[in-house]
């Protein structure tokens, strides 16, 4: 179309260098957004890419400064590191196919059948997600170990050997398949129905529809939950900490050559070993696969769905929703049990001595815990916020740079984070290891990408106009964010401090590098309860930590809802 | 809708946006894209000018510039004495009516009308009094309290022009205001539209694709195409004095009609088309030489059936429209279209068959031929 016009003579064309100095004059115009953006850029450089580059470093240049491959070598040729390196993926990729079936099948029962409970199996494949990972394996040795009910109790076995491969994946799919039921649950909703509809008035069967149209149209989506549950099962720490036994993965060997063999060198390899598949992973599962997506948000309100009722369709997806369900809830119940018995397996009356014994032992890392979770939770969120802000609406240079490293610590493996914080803040002018300021700072920029995504999912479904709208009668950019956008994002606000605050609260792979004697954290405390077969204490922390989040949870919706409601008085 | 005490101070200033360029990089950055091309443009205080085109022309992008949302490419844009082209959006004090509302959503009717008031720190007081007058200006007391989802379309029109006006802008922008009602209610807020417009004297600036609409309510018209203005007149200039094909086929609709010049004297020229010679007023926009070729405009109510008419035709299509019919015809070569209003007397032809027609040749207007025109680049 653009040569049909004739090409003005007179005017000198723009290059893209005078348009990109003209959007930096229109920035100059507005310095708080300027000022913004410049704090944003040296933040995320100093917290989140520098410490990623020490790790990278440490590996390739030794003690004495200078460039020194050996250690790469070595550690390649080693038969334990390539073992090592196997276990993880092997994980990785077992628990990556049995959670996303589980997570598809319960994701097409809740969004495409009239099935009783759904509900109430909704809820149920959130309770992984709001508590510590490790919760399941510590529920696991209740049930099955030296003293568990079932092996010991119920088959009368004096050593079952829980430890190792099997369990791993079992406790890693149950851990992990809400992540691809949530992913996918959003991916099945978002189809269309018309699409299904238009296959079943062509004369299609339920099977056939299922087959030919909605499972191709979730490709996509399945993709990407077994990438997260991947990445997801390989940098986990807490279990495979507790129950690998024999099995050795790479988040564990980090820890241990760090905290057992004083090997900063060797540790930092193994977390650059971990590193590598699950940023791969991440990038693919986010640029790639992403892009492919069928699903398209159109805005306008679909028809209702309609359910499918067919008794020989629904009935067997209850069977097995029902049987995932129960397999969660005894899960948690143990814990619940654990918690409340005098010796676990041995003494069976109820007490409530275990909780007596943590508030002895110390109730400190359960406040600092809170305490911590609590400041980082508002700071990422709004930080957040405003981050989407800039990426969706402003236009600056270093936008793609601000959104991808954002994203880097997120996508970075915890223990990858931890060990890049003691490396790059052990030392003036940025001493902050030892300090819970480290900890508030890893907190916030682990868990920023939640707040940006979820900011930038609704910034999306808001017409871009009303924003303009609202700096045509005057007002600045900032005023308009503040008055118009931040509460158009009010429930995406709400899920980021939900999200951010439970990921902080159960975080263990990174902090555990970082905790200080004055700073301790529950979930620390919880691992070393375990580790010295303290259960019932271990349990009923647990116990706490989960009650905590789900107060926390219900308070945070009432603040929220009370915030939007309030400012519905003024000028009546 | 309207009530009788002006309630608002206008401050009427003229516009001109001058050489205005605005060129957007295709995707592969190989090829630049000129959405507006160097456009001229004259305001004056008080006018509602019309840009009007189809789509993709570069309409929004016009206004966008003038809102300050787009930077022009290079050119410039003044409003009153003032030099606003790199001045940011929140400071132009021109308010712009949006296509899709752009109501803000959280906010009740009468929040989002005092947004602009609190926003330049109007005193509360005197937020809570203009706000009141706008709204019973526009008829809204019974909804201000309600939030805008809770209103019908024709309601969320009412109240984007509310916030608009209520800050007393400079110039008024309207981006296809309409375009999301029913074609009665269509009707209906375009006379309002236009009679507080013309109330409050506020310079204002409409887009529309719809060539009614545009002609209803303009003091001036403007037709673009390509990014490029075709022509900019009244309306009545516009249809009847059309600078070039396009104006004249989007406008309305029209036949046009190879001639060849057969004598020029006392502004009239003696042309042939179709085996006939008619006489037709001579204008400006074409020069005429003996046995030169010109194109004949003749819109399809310029023709009417009559047993005197100098031209045979063949009926080739019948379109009964109720209050006229609608009828292609074939004369000689070509295919005209015409209307005719006065079915009842003279009955609903048939395909098929033979009539005479009569043109009305004071309507007719001349251009140069489309050949020329394409050769020339402006199409
Ligand atoms: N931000 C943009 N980037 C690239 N092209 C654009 C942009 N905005 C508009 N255009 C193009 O410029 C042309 C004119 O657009 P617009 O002014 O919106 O037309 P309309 O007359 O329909 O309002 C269109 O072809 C459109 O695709
Ligand atoms: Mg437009």
């Amino acid at each position: 179309m653009a040569n049909t016009n004739t090409t003005p003579s007179t005017n000198k064309i723009e290059t893209n260098g005078s348009r990109q100095l003209k959007r930096m004059k229109m920035l100059i115009k507005e310095p708080y957004l300027l000022a913004i953006i410049i704090i944003i850029f040296v933040s995320l450089f100093v917290f989140s890419i520098y410490p990623i580059y020490q790790v990278f470093k440490i590996t390739v240049v030794n003690d004495e400064g200078l460039l020194d491959l050996s250690l790469i070598v070595e550690t390649f040729t080693s038969s334990f590191f390539l073992k090592t390196l196997w276990n993880s993926i092997q994980l990785g990729i077992l628990s990556a196919i049995f959670g996303t079936i589980i997570g598809f099948i319960f994701a097409y029962a809740v969004t495409r059948t009239e099935m009783k409970g759904k509900k109430f199996f909704n809820l149920v494949a959130l309770l992984p997600i709001i508590s510590p990972p490790f919760v399941i394996a510590l529920s696991v040795i209740l049930l099955f170990g030296r003293n568990g009910i079932i092996s010991n109790g119920l088959f009368g076995f004096d050593d079952s050997n829980v430890y190792g491969l099997r369990s791993l994946v079992f406790i890693q799919t149950l851990g992990f398949f809400p992540i691809a039921y949530l992913n996918l649950k959003g991916v099945l909703e978002a189809i269309d129905s018309s699409v299904e509809d238009a296959a079943l008035n062509l004369g299609a069967s339920r099977w056939k529809v299922f087959r030919t149209i909605t499972l191709p149209l979730a490709v996509p989506g399945i993709l990407s939950s077994l990438l997260l549950v991947f990445i997801k099962a390989i940098e986990d720490f807490g279990n495979p900490m507790v129950i690998a036994g024999e099995y050795q993965t790479l988040a564990v060997q980090a820890y241990l050559q760090i905290t057992g063999m004083y090997d900063l060198r060797a540790g930092s390899f193994y977390a650059v070993a971990l590193l590598l598949p699950s940023l791969t992973a991440y990038f693919i599962q986010k640029y790639w696969i992403n892009k492919k997506s069928y699903v398209t948000v159109t805005g306008k309100p679909t028809q209702a769905r309609m359910k499918i009722n067919e008794k020989h369709i629904v009935l067997p997806l209850f069977i097995f929703c029902g049987l995932i369900t129960g397999a969660v809830l005894l899960i948690y119940g143990t814990v619940l049990w654990g918690a409340f018995v005098k010796v676990w397996g041995v003494d069976n009356t109820l007490t409530l001595d275990n909780f007596k014994y943590t508030f002895t032992l110390g109730f400190d890392s359960v406040q600092n815990s809170l305490l911590l979770s609590a400041l980082s939770t508002p700071i990422t969120a709004i930080l957040g916020m405003i981050i989407a802000f800039l990426i969706i609406r402003k236009q600056f240079i270093g936008k793609k740079l601000m959104e991808a490293s954002s994203m880097l610590a997120f996508a970075v493996p915890g223990t990858v984070i931890g060990i890049g914080y003691i490396l790059a803040f052990n030392q003036k002018p940025l001493l902050l290891t030892g300090t819970a300021l480290i900890l508030i700072i890893a907190f916030t920029f682990r868990n920023i990408t939640v707040g940006i995504e979820a900011g930038t999912n609704s910034l999306r479904q808001v017409d871009p106009s009303i924003e303009e709208a609202s700096t045509n009668l005057g007002a600045s950019s900032f005023t308009t964010f503040r008055k118009i956008s931040l509460p158009l994002m009010k429930s995406a606000l709400f899920s980021g401090l939900v999200y951010s605050f439970v990921r902080s609260m159960t975080s263990i792979s990174a902090v555990i590098f970082l905790i200080s004697v004055n700073w301790n954290l529950l979930t620390v405390t919880i691992l070393s309860q375990v580790e010295d077969a303290s259960l019932g204490a271990a349990a009923a922390y647990c116990i706490i930590l989960i009650v905590i989040i789900l107060i926390v949870i219900g308070l945070l919706e009432f603040f929220v809802n009370y915030l939007s409601s309030s400012k519905r008085r003024s000028y009546r | 809708m309207t009530n009788v005490s002006a309630p608002i101070k206008t401050h009427s200033v003229d516009v001109k946006l001058s050489n205005l360029l605005k060129i957007f990089p295709t995707h592969d950055g190989s090829e630049d894209f000129y959405a507006v091309n160097e456009i001229e443009l004259d305001i004056k205080a008080g006018e509602l000018v019309t840009l009007l085109g189809p789509s993709g022309c570069g309409k929004t992008t016009t206004l966008r510039m003038l809102a300050g949302f787009e930077l022009p490419t290079s050119g410039s844009i003044h409003i009153g004495a003032d030099n606003v082209t790199n001045v940011p959006p929140n400071k132009r004090n021109v308010a712009m009516v949006f296509q899709s509302y752009a109501l803000f959503p959280h906010l009740s009717v009468f929040e989002n009308i005092a947004y602009g008031l609190k926003i330049n720190n109007v005193p509360k007081g005197e937020v809570i009094d203009r706000t009141f007058k706008v709204i019973s200006l526009m008829h809204l007391e019974e909804f201000k309290d309600r939030l805008p989802s809770q209103l019908s379309g024709g309601q969320q029109q009412r109240v984007a022009l509310a916030r608009a006006i209520v800050t007393e802008p400079r110039v008024l922008l309207f981006d296809e205001p309409l375009s999301n009602l029913d074609a009665k209610l269509r009707e209906y807020m375009r006379d309002e539209l236009r009679k507080i417009q013309q109330r409050l004297g506020i310079t204002s600036l409409y887009v529309t694709h719809d060539q009614t609409e545009a002609m209803a309510i303009s003091d001036k018209v403007v037709i673009m195409n390509h990014g490029k203005i075709q022509q900019a007149d009244n309306p009545i200039d516009i249809y009847t004095r059309p600078n070039n094909h396009f104006v004249a086929g989007f406008m309305g609709k029209a036949n046009f009609l190879h001639g060849v010049v057969k004598d020029v004297k006392d502004k009239k020229a003696i042309i042939n088309i179709l085996g006939q010679t008619i006489s037709v007023s001579v204008n400006d926009k074409v020069k005429l030489s003996e046995n030169g070729p010109v194109d004949c405009v003749t819109r399809p109510e310029f023709w009417e059936l009559s047993e005197e008419g100098k031209f045979n035709g063949e009926i080739t299509r019948v379109i009964y429209l109720g209050n006229h019919v609608e009828y292609e015809v074939a004369l000689g070569d070509e295919t005209i279209t015409m209307m005719d209003f006065e079915h009842y007397k003279h009955g609903i032809k048939q395909e098929g068959e033979r009539i005479k027609l009569h043109l009305k040749e004071e309507c007719v207007s001349l251009l140069p031929p489309r050949k020329e025109y394409v050769k020339e680049g402006l199409v």
